[in-house]
């Protein structure tokens, strides 16, 4: 309750809220636009939070990622184009009720919509975390090892052939072993380079893989796409839907629980609980005939649900320290740079902090809610601004954010370097999730693998006789058999 | 399948680079202690498996674009340009971080802005012709966000950037 209490007085000070709201609204700005996700909105403003108190740090990112998802909507509804992938369900109503001249009825569902289902998960969150967090401090190192194969495992299973998933994952794994060794500090692959003694710099990493690489292939994407025509969609008042929305309560409630479970199931991601919370509610539904024609609870559906799933999303890695995907892999390395270690002792050494996470992020979807209202306008004109104006702004903060860790040149070297790597494994379908899944958790590995082996004597069957440590690596590899069955019968049906 | 060779070829690359990492792992210094593990031991292992895993994945791309009666990949015209295209602007980027310290922030900036906006547009057809006024607009527009991003970051957070010592940019 102290730390409750504490907490409070960290979030609701002048500059903390002005901080909150600035990521929110930047937020929405970046998933307005189409192609920039809420992975590279973090990486992006990542650079921002430096200076800044953790409180005022994390809840500026957790800002930034409730923004990017919510403002995902308006690109869906006005342009049929989805901002961010997790509003790909949201277009199959939304804009067909925009183009039927009720594009402001869609955005004001959207708005209220995203806004329950981020406070419903804020709740689920705040519950949930610190008894995940209690039972998690009984790990040890063995454990942790376990927790680190699986983590890995489970996003690279998410990738649509598990080999280049799996080797995503190592490539990270891989490029966490350059630098001081963890145990005796022997140099590895540093070649004389001092920058690269303490490990690679994970911002450069973080930008580079998802925001130079994005803007790759946007380049390439450039020639390919013709313009889309942002003003042919007019919009009429686009105020909150409050009564048209808690009408569809149940619609609300069952989106919002099916979105913080696929969220906390890490690897899961925002298009899948998106598409599981339309299917039920067209399922509930007792007009199911109108779905996919400007269906208020389509909208609903979708929105609630890619809401909830931030709140979802944060439990396994605020209390086991495993990211589930891209956006909060991204938000944890933001936390590890304001040295926030994401894990059980967390709640205990730094509790203050943790619940002042947990308010930022109810701020947050109000910040959310209230910008979306107001500042509809806004967004739209930005849906205006020419793609290659954009691109080149987006390289040029890019830049000036790796630089100004330490005023490095290396760094941004460092950034291109991975830019162009993200851009090749997005393209053959490796991913870079598991990449900079790989570098964050290859330290933990690696360590808790060395200490464990150490303490036991050198005898492996440590880590299976523990029953935490087995059940974490019986249920990487139902997941790893689970995948290799679809990747098969994927293949099979394709065939 | 469209494109076997670039796959297979960036399969190659990976499996080359990994190899070279696997190599360099032999002279990592440093012994197991007390039934623990060398320093070398963690990378060796990852080095490892990831040869495995690309060796399967490229064998797999190999098959697939063999079967595949698509194998020939369709030369689109915008596939030409949109590769210039990327190679022109990942060297300005390259570019632009060597210049970055020696030119100072301001100008690097704006040249980068102005040089690449300008590539898309020559380079897209879709796009009106370049007019004089186009390029006035855009020179202008490149300087002018160039000094309001170096004031933002220099004065509003405090970050220090390279300048080229004149006027204080």
């Amino acid at each position: 309750m102290n730390d409750y209490i504490d907490a409070l007085g960290l979030v609701f000070q002048g500059y903390v809220l002005l901080a909150i709201a600035g990521g929110t609204l930047l937020g929405l700005i970046m998933g307005a636009l189409p192609g920039l996700t809420a992975a590279m909105a973090i990486a992006l403003l990542l650079p921002l939070t430096f200076g800044m108190p953790p409180v005022m740090g994390v809840g500026m990112l957790l800002g930034t990622l409730c923004g990017a998802i919510a403002g995902g909507s308006v690109s869906a509804t006005l342009l049929n184009i989805p901002g961010t992938p997790s509003s790909v369900a949201t277009t199959l109503d939304a804009f067909p009720m925009a183009r039927s001249g009720q594009a402001g009825r869609a955005l004001g569902i959207a708005i209220v919509a995203s806004f329950l289902g981020g406070i419903f998960s804020a709740v689920v969150l705040s519950v949930l975390a610190p008894p995940i967090a209690e039972f998690a401090l009984r790990f040890g190192a063995p454990e942790y090892f376990a927790l680190s194969v699986f983590g890995l495992v489970i996003i690279a299973s998410v990738s649509k052939n598990l080999a280049k998933g799996l080797a995503a994952g190592l490539i990270g794994l891989l490029l966490a072993t350059v630098g001081s060794d963890p145990m005796v500090g022997s140099a590895r692959f540093t070649y004389g380079n001092m920058s690269l003694l303490t490990g690679i710099n994970l911002l450069p990493a973080l930008i580079g893989l998802f925001a130079v690489s994005q803007v790759l292939a946007d380049v390439v994407d450039y020639f390919k796409t013709e313009k889309a025509d942002t003003s042919s969609t007019p919009v009429d008042k686009a105020s909150p839907r409050w009564i048209e929305v808690i009408k569809h309560w149940k619609v609300v409630l069952t989106s919002s629980v099916i979105g913080t479970i696929v969220g906390a199931i890490p690897g899961a991601g925002g298009s899948i609980a998106s598409f599981l919370s339309y299917d039920q509610a067209k399922k509930m539904s007792k007009t199911p005939e109108k779905f996919g024609k400007g269906h208020p609870e389509g909208i609903i559906a979708s929105e609630s649900s890619n809401n909830s799933l931030v709140g979802g999303s944060l439990i396994p890695m605020l209390t086991l320290g495993v990211p589930g995907e891209a956006a909060t892999a991204v938000l944890m390395g933001g936390l590890m740079i304001q040295g926030i270690r994401p894990g059980p002792t967390l709640f205990t050494e730094q509790g203050a902090i943790i619940y002042g996470i947990f308010i930022a992020f109810f701020v947050a979807n109000i910040f959310m809610m209230l910008f979306q209202w107001f500042g509809i306008r806004l967004f739209i004109k930005i849906l205006q601004i020419p793609r290659k104006l954009l691109m080149a702004m987006i390289l040029v903060f890019c830049v000036i954010g790796v630089y100004a860790v330490d005023s490095n040149i290396f760094n941004v070297y460092l950034m291109l370097a991975f830019g162009v790597l993200g851009f090749f494994l997005n393209k053959y379908g490796f991913g870079t999730a598991p990449v900079i899944l790989g570098l964050i958790l290859g330290p933990i590995a690696e360590s808790n693998l060395r200490r464990a082996l150490l303490v036991s004597g050198g005898d492996w069957s440590v880590f299976v006789s523990r029953p935490i440590s087995l059940a974490f690596l019986l249920v990487a590899l139902l997941f790893l058999a689970f995948s290799l069955w679809q990747n098969a019968k994927h293949k099979t049906t394709s065939a | 399948m469209q494109r076997p060779i670039p796959e297979a070829t960036f399969h190659i690359v990976l499996i080359g680079l990994v190899g070279y990492f696997l190599m360099e792992s032999y002279s990592i210094r440093g012994s197991a202690a007390g039934g623990s593990l060398s320093p070398a031991f963690f990378p060796k292992a990852i080095c490892v498996f990831l040869i495995v895993l690309l060796l399967l994945s490229l064998v797999r791309v190999i098959i697939e674009g063999v079967s595949s009666k698509d194998a020939d990949e369709v030369r689109e015209s915008s596939f030409r340009v949109s590769v210039i295209a990327w190679v022109t602007v990942l060297a300005l980027l390259i570019l632009y971080a060597f210049l970055l310290e020696p030119l100072g922030y301001v100008v690097t900036t704006a040249l980068l802005i102005f040089c690449m906006v300008s590539t898309l547009v020559l380079l897209n057809k879709q796009e009106q012709k370049a007019s004089l006024k186009g390029v006035a607009g855009l020179a202008g527009f490149s300087i002018l966000t160039s000094l309001a991003i170096f004031i933002l970051f220099s004065k509003g957070f405090s970050i220090i950037l390279p300048t080229l010592g004149i006027a204080g940019v």
